[in-house]
This record gives structure tokens, C-alpha cells and sequence, in this order.
């Protein structure tokens, strides 16, 4: 048989290219941290800050007028707030899959994106919590929301996965910035030794909590590690887990279904892996970090993102052939609603950006086309957006009794609200790129040839 | 390295002979003692079916998925899933004892009963036999092709070391697994769920494709530590790689508990009658006390037993647990199929013995023949350097 060999199955692509020693990638990564800021980054964190006050003055306003100001109506009571919630959530799943998850399947590709993408994971379920945290009604005791002793005795419904939620989504949020800090402590450690000013070596010198890169010290490291990616992958299933059961406990047609919690999560993660694409093509073009983050990662990513948008598709699939197949009138009409109903311009959308593009990544040029990934990935997260609202709206504005069917349409304050919260995702990520590594230093090295003790000898040829 | 690769004396010779005559006992015994009881015939022989034929394209997804993400560490032992999976030949002709049980399998196939039932009607563009055997053809004549792909393709390699036999089974793995996902659950639909025609639940290929790969994970194991035990394999499939289908066996015991689980309570808290129906049979009478036993033997002790990194590398005890996995799955399968048949509880049957007697003498004899024929490991695969080079730090 004449096969024409593209690619040696028994090597490995290199992950790191440019030929850099290991001062050069200390050089690389700290570059944009030590260097002055360029323009483009104060335009664009004005920018982004800008929106940060709207949404602020958005949660005043509606604060101060109530949630009367949304576009919230009977039968629709659940609108834009949890759409965003949960779009912006599942978009936090990233950096916990690639951090934890292909931590433990050994997927060394993942050294140059982890610090990124849990950056991103953090900022992203920061952005979440704001929303189920202002629909509340009234803001001043959404501290009801934690099971605090009072003498009230006025504890939260433990049977509402709304409250799960809550402890879910913030046990997520503690994980993964613990995972994300103990990961930094290293790098911070480098950024202390290169200081020049008296400031910056106090602030990193506080964070690195006294790093000095001694064998026992990265002994005790890489155990804290393991365990918090042991600790954090299960966190990844349970948190998108929970937050469809908002959903899926209910008798809500469309809403209740069993396949909900794992197709959540693959949803999620096809989010989140999208908007690392997006922001990973921009940093790595505006910073220069092409020999590290290089075109073999973003297809690994490409490929993930066709992978769990299948997933997805495979979801949507099973959902309407259950729906016809239960012979259940009122399960057939939440989906033939959802394709022809009013809310069809949104299911179409859907179905487009999440189930069609994606598919294109099956072809190896598109999957490593710069121009077509980031298009794609951006199309993604529109999609997933109107999964969420498709899903969240529909059902309500047409349950069972259709004299109470409704149309549901955000306000200005919903729409402004959501995008401020954009001003606040990126007010810190452009911050997180200026102040710390955007790049696991010490992990990115690792996977390199040079650290590994025969290196030299097959260099040598014995 | 030199390693023999060749199975030879028991193993090959007298094993698979004692394992036929066994295998044909208990179709015999199992065919004449169910003369008397089709019905029950029928269903002992469903579940013990399901058993191996979940074992088999769990295997069938092993080697589609290491092939996928170019795995390297489990070359060494890729040959026993590909065995396992090419016993899905064996499985389409012992399929055709369901064929002749329809009528007393699955209630929808008859033409009758369905008239006087608004539902069945309704499904009855899904549910009839007709459409139901040419969706059985399809299945498996999918799942023969990709598995005689895989199989032909990494046995060829053992001959010629062409690596771009590596990169067409690659290629074709990306395909292979959509084809797989859509027949699994389909089969699954079919076979299990149809059982219960009223019922539904849009999980139920995932939660059985779960258990399948769980057991099949276990079963390669299984068959790696049988060989150990005859000295082969010694150094190809090492402590590492017990160690890593160790780190697969447990997370697919949560992976396999949190489908279970997430189908169980998404129908209890919404308590819609007519999915609570599946569940309200299944805990009737002593099937409760059973389907306690499956969670606490199924998940709690494996996962408490093989969360501990010494346990998945103690050899003793992973064979322990193992076994115990593979058993639990068989009680699984004859938790979920058999409260359709005998309703108020536990009816232990001879013919649950013998028909499980029967497939399991007939699946290990074909497997160890042809185990027999064939390098145990993939000999000149490119990547079995790094297979049996890699260490679990």
C-alpha cells in the first residue's frame, strides 16, 4: 500500500516553537507586564470601563425603580437576568476543564492556554453572580440567600435548586481561584525577582508568599496541585449540572427533560472554549506570544469546540425525538413552538451557530484558519446566548393554559445591563493581561525538551 | 524488549474448547428447561445479552477514542478492546434468539394490543417490527464495519509497520465515533427502553452507553491480569497502565453514578406520572432493597476503594475491584430489564444462570481463538515506545 505520510505517528508536534531557551520565555511572558502599556490597551480598558459604569448605573436604576424596569412579565418572569446568568457561567467553564480535566488526561497542550482560560473562568462567573444576585427583588437582604443563623429564623428553601445554585456556583468560584492563585504563586515569584521598583517588588514579593523555588517547595506545589485538579474536575460537571436543574426539576415542557445536566455541561464548555479562542487569537496577535501559543493549540481547541458542539447537537437531537416519541402532546408542542412559534427567529439562530458552523472545524483548513476560527468562535457564543434564551423563554411565554400565553421582549435597562456586564469581563481581563502573566511560566517550560534530563543525550545522538 | 506476543499453551489450546463446551451447555440446558417458560426464557437471555453486548461496544469506543485523541500510553494494550470489540460479529448472530422473542419481549410488537392503546399507536411509526429489524440490521451492520476497520487495520500494522495505517484509522475515528454515538443510543432505545413503551427519558442511551464503557474498561483489565497471571504481557501493560485504567475505572464510576443519578432525580422532583411509572416498577416489592444494593456496590464502595492511588497500582486489589464492577453491571442490566417481566420483586430463575452460562462460554471461547491468532499487543504500532515507555509521575 502507497500511502503518502503526512505526519509521523511516533513524534509528537512540538508545543513550543521559535527555539526560545528558558530566560527567553521568562523574557516573552513578562514582556507586556514590564514594558509600557500600548495604546491600544488604554483605549480599549477606557472603553471597557466605560461600560462597567453602565452597568453599574444600571443596577442602580434598577435598584432604586424595581424590577418593574426589566421587560419581565406574567407568564415570562425569568428573562435577560438568567439568560446572562447562565450564559455567562457556562462560558466560566473553560479554565477549570483545561486546567483540571486535561491536567489529569495529561494533555500538555493545555500549559500555554491554563492561566488565560482561568482568568477568563474567573471574571466570567464574577459576571454571573451579579445577575441572580440583583433579581432578587430586593438587593439588601440577598444575604438571605446564604443559610446564616438569624434571629428570624428565616433560613433559604433547601429544596429549591435555586439555592443549590448558590452554593454551587460560588464553591466553583472559590476552587477555581484557588487552583488559579496557587498556580501563580511561581510566576509571581519571577515577576518579584525581576522587579525594578521598590512597589511592585513588595505586591508580588506579599502574593508569592515567600516562593524561593527550593525542591521541597515545588514538591509541596505539585501535590496542591494534583489535589486541586482532582478537587476542581468534578466541580466542572456539577456546577452546569445544577444550574440546568433550575430548569429541569420543573414540569415546564421543554424545560424537563432527563439529558439536561450533562448536555448543560457540554454546552458550557463549548462556550467557554469558544471565548478563549476569541481572546487567545487577539493576545497572542497583540502580544507576540505566537511561539507559545501556537497554531497546534487553537486547532486542539477548534477540535474540542467541534467535539462538545456536536454534543450539544446530539442534545437537541435526543430532545425533540423524545418529544415526539413520549407522545406527550404538550412535550410535541414546546418544540414544534420552539422551531415555528414566535420565538422562531431565536431557535434559528441557535441551531445555526451552535449545531451548523461548528461543523465546519471537520475541515483541517478551516480549523486552522485564523480569520475563520475567530468568526466562528465568536458565532458560538452568540448561539449559546439564544440556547439559553430559546430555552428560558419559550417555554414560559406558552405552557399549558393558553389563556395566559404572553410575548416577552427585553427593555433598554435588560439590554444595556448585558452589555455592561461585558464592561466589567473585560475591565478585568485587560487589567489581568497588564499585571500578571498571562501564561503558566514555570508549566510552559516544563513541557518543553530541554526539561527533560535525556534531552541533551538525543540531542548528541547517544 | 523481548516479550512473547503469542498466545500458546492453555490459554490457546485448551481454554477456548472448555469454554465452547460450557458455552453450549448452558444454551442446551437454558433451551430445553425454557421450553416451558419462553417468557422468562426470553428475558434471562436479554439481560445476559445486553451484558456482553455493552462489554463488546464499550470496547468498540475505547479503541474509536484512543484512536481520536492519538493516545499514546495505551497502545500496549489496545489489542484486548479490539478483540472484545470484534466479538460484535458473534453478538449479531446471537442476537436472532431476540428476534424470534419479540412477541414476548416487547408488548408494542403486538399488532393487537397496540389498537386498543392511544400511545402505542401514536409510536407505532417508531415501534413496529418491521422498522424495528432493519434499525437492528443497521446497528449492526455499522458496528461490524467499524469494528473489522479497527481490527484489520492495527492487526495489518503488526505485519507491515506502515504508520499511515496509524493516520487512516485517525481519519477514520472522527466519523466512527458519530456513527457510534447515534446507533448506541438508538440500540439502546430499541432494546431497553422499548421494554417500558410508555416510558421515556431523553438520558437513557447516555446512562446505558455509561455502564457499558464502565464494564468494558474493567473487563480489559480483567483480561490483561488473566494474561499477566499466564506470564504475558509482563512489561507492556505495567503497573502504569493498570494505573491509568484505574484513573478511567473511577472516573467512570462518578461518571456512571451522576447519569444515574441525574435521570433518577430530574423524574422523582418533577413527579410526572408518566415517567415515575419506570421507577415506581423498578422499586416494587424487594427491587428496592436491590436497587440499594447496585448504589452501594456499584458506586459507594468502588469509588471509596479505588480513590486512593495505592489501590488502583496494588494489583490484588484492582483485580478485586474489578471484578466486583463487572458483576455489579450484570445487576444492573437485570435491574433494569427484568422488573418488566417478573413485577413485584426478585424471581430468581435457573435459566438466568444458564443463559448467562451460554453467552459467556460461547463470547469467551470466539474471543480467546481469536486471541490465539494474533500478536497480543500491537507490535510494530508507532507509538508502543511511548506506551510502554511512560510513567505516571
Amino acid at each position: 500500500m502507497n500511502r503518502v505520510i503526512t505526519e509521523d505517528p511516533s513524534k509528537r508536534t512540538p508545543l513550543i516553537l521559535g527555539g526560545h531557551d528558558f530566560k527567553g520565555i521568562s523574557d516573552l511572558v513578562v514582556k507586556p507586564i514590564e514594558a509600557k502599556a500600548p495604546k491600544w490597551w488604554h483605549i480599549a480598558l477606557a472603553f471597557s470601563f466605560s461600560l462597567l459604569m453602565l452597568l453599574l448605573s444600571m443596577i442602580g436604576f434598577l435598584i432604586w425603580e424595581g424590577v418593574g424596569v426589566w421587560g419581565l412579565n406574567n407568564p415570562v418572569s425569568w428573562g435577560f437576568a438568567i439568560v446572562n446568568f447562565v450564559f455567562w457561567v457556562g462560558i466560566g467553564h473553560a479554565g477549570t476543564l483545561i486546567s483540571a480535566i486535561l491536567f489529569l488526561f495529561r494533555q500538555k497542550w493545555r500549559t500555554s492556554v491554563n492561566r488565560f482560560a482561568e482568568a477568563m473562568t474567573i471574571f466570567a462567573v464574577i459576571c454571573a453572580l451579579v445577575f441572580p444576585g440583583i433579581h432578587v427583588g430586593r438587593v439588601w437582604v440577598a444575604y438571605f440567600m446564604f443559610p446564616i443563623p438569624n434571629q428570624m429564623s428565616v433560613w433559604p428553601n433547601f429544596r429549591s435548586p435555586l439555592l443549590w445554585d448558590v452554593f454551587a456556583v460560588s464553591t466553583y468560584f472559590t476552587v477555581s481561584l484557588l487552583f488559579w492563585y496557587v498556580g501563580l504563586i511561581p510566576d509571581l515569584a519571577v515577576l518579584r525577582d525581576r522587579a525594578k521598583t521598590k512597589i511592585k517588588k513588595v505586591v508580588y514579593g506579599i502574593f508569592a508568599m515567600g516562593w524561593t523555588g527550593g525542591n521541597r517547595a515545588w514538591q509541596n506545589y505539585e501535590r496542591a496541585y494534583l489535589l486541586l485538579a482532582a478537587l476542581a474536575a468534578p466541580l466542572v460537571l456539577s456546577v452546569h449540572s445544577i444550574v440546568s436543574f433550575d430548569f429541569a426539576v420543573s414540569q415546564v415542557p421543554g424545560w424537563h427533560t432527563t439529558i439536561f445536566p450533562p448536555y448543560f455541561v457540554a454546552g458550557a464548555i463549548f462556550s467557554g472554549f469558544a471565548m478563549v479562542v476569541t481572546l487567545m487569537i487577539l493576545a497572542r496577535q497583540l502580544f507576540g506570544m505566537k511561539d507559545i501559543m501556537t497554531m497546534h493549540h487553537l486547532e486542539c481547541m477548534n477540535k474540542i469546540i467541534l467535539a462538545t458542539g456536536t454534543m450539544v447537537g446530539y442534545a437537541y437531537g435526543m430532545e425533540f425525538f423524545t418529544a415526539w416519541y413520549s407522545g406527550n402532546e404538550y412535550e410535541a408542542f414546546a418544540f414544534v413552538n420552539r422551531a415555528f412559534g414566535p420565538y422562531a427567529w431565536a431557535y434559528w439562530i441557535m441551531v445555526s451557530c451552535n449545531v451548523l458552523f461548528p461543523q465546519l472545524f471537520w475541515f483541517k483548513k478551516v480549523r486552522t484558519s485564523i480569520p475563520a476560527m475567530f468568526v466562528i468562535s465568536i458565532i458560538v457564543n452568540i448561539g449559546m446566548w439564544f440556547e439559553r434564551f430559546v430555552i428560558t423563554v419559550t417555554s414560559l411565554s406558552r405552557d399549558f393554559l393558553p389563556s395566559s400565553w404572553g410575548y416577552y421582549s427585553p427593555t433598554w435597562v435588560d439590554l444595556c445591563t448585558f452589555l455592561g456586564s461585558f464592561g466589567l469581563f473585560f475591565t478585568l481581563f485587560l487589567l489581568f493581561l497588564k499585571f500578571l502573566p498571562m501564561i503558566a511560566i514555570s508549566e510552559v517550560k516544563g513541557v518543553m525538551p530541554e526539561a527533560h534530563a535525556h534531552d541533551h543525550e538525543a540531542k548528541e545522538g547517544h | 524488549m523481548a516479550e512473547v506476543n503469542k498466545l500458546n499453551g492453555f490459554l490457546e489450546k485448551r481454554f477456548p474448547k472448555i469454554a465452547l463446551v460450557v458455552g453450549i451447555i448452558g444454551i442446551c440446558g437454558a433451551i430445553i428447561l425454557g421450553r416451558e417458560d419462553s417468557t422468562q426464557f426470553f428475558y434471562s437471555y436479554l439481560v445476559s445479552y445486553l451484558f456482553f453486548l455493552t462489554i463488546s461496544l464499550g470496547a468498540l469506543f475505547f479503541v474509536i477514542i484512543q484512536h481520536l485523541t492519538r493516545a499514546g500510553w495505551s497502545v500496549g494494550l489496545r489489542r484486548i478492546p479490539e478483540h472484545l470489540m470484534a466479538n460484535l460479529s458473534l453478538m449479531a448472530v446471537l442476537f436472532i434468539p431476540i428476534l424470534l422473542g419479540l412477541h414476548d419481549l416487547y408488548h408494542w410488537s403486538d399488532t393487537a394490543e397496540v389498537l386498543h392503546d392511544a400511545l402505542l399507536l401514536k409510536k407505532a411509526p417508531f415501534l413496529n417490527v418491521p422498522f424495528f429489524i432493519v434499525r437492528a440490521v443497521l446497528y449492526f451492520a455499522s458496528w461490524i464495519w467499524l469494528a473489522r476497520f479497527f481490527f484489520k487495520n492495527s492487526t495489518d500494522q503488526d505485519k507491515s509497520g506502515d504508520k499511515g495505517l496509524t493516520l487512516s484509522m485517525q481519519k477514520v475515528s472522527a466519523v466512527a465515533i458519530l456513527i457510534y454515538a447515534l446507533t448506541q443510543t438508538f440500540s439502546a432505545i430499541d432494546w431497553i427502553m422499548s421494554l417500558t413503551p410508555h416510558w421515556f427519558s431523553t438520558m437513557i442511551g447516555v446512562y446505558i452507553f455509561a455502564g457499558g464503557i464502565l464494564t468494558s474498561i474493567c473487563t480489559i483489565s480483567l483480561i490483561a491480569l488473566l494474561l499477566r497471571r499466564f506470564g504475558y504481557l509482563r512489561e507492556t501493560i505495567n503497573v502504569e497502565h493498570y494505573h491509568d485504567l484505574g484513573k478511567l475505572i473511577f472516573g467512570f464510576v462518578i461518571f456512571w453514578a451522576y447519569i444515574g443519578f441525574s435521570q433518577y432525580f430530574l423524574i422523582w422532583y418533577a413527579n410526572i406520572p408518566e415517567e415515575t411509572e419506570w421507577y415506581l416498577h423498578h422499586i416494587s416489592g424487594n427491587w428496592n432493597t436491590f436497587a440499594i444494593f447496585i448504589i452501594v456496590f456499584h458506586f459507594v464502595v468502588p469509588f471509596f476503594l479505588f480513590a486512593s492511588r495505592h489501590a488502583k497500582r496494588n494489583l490484588k486489589l484492582h483485580t478485586g475491584v474489578v471484578l466486583l464492577l463487572i458483576t455489579m453491571h450484570f445487576f444492573e442490566l437485570y435491574w433494569v430489564v427484568m422488573p418488566n417481566f417478573s413485577h413485584h420483586g426478585i424471581h430468581v430463575s435457573s435459566l438466568d444462570f444458564l443463559c448467562f452460562l451460554g453467552i459467556f462460554g460461547i463470547y469467551t471461547s470466539v474471543l480467546f481463538f481469536r486471541m490465539g491468532k494474533f500478536s497480543l499487543y500491537p507490535l510494530k504500532d508507532p507509538r508502543l515506545k511511548e506506551s510502554q515507555d511512560f510513567i505516571n509521575h
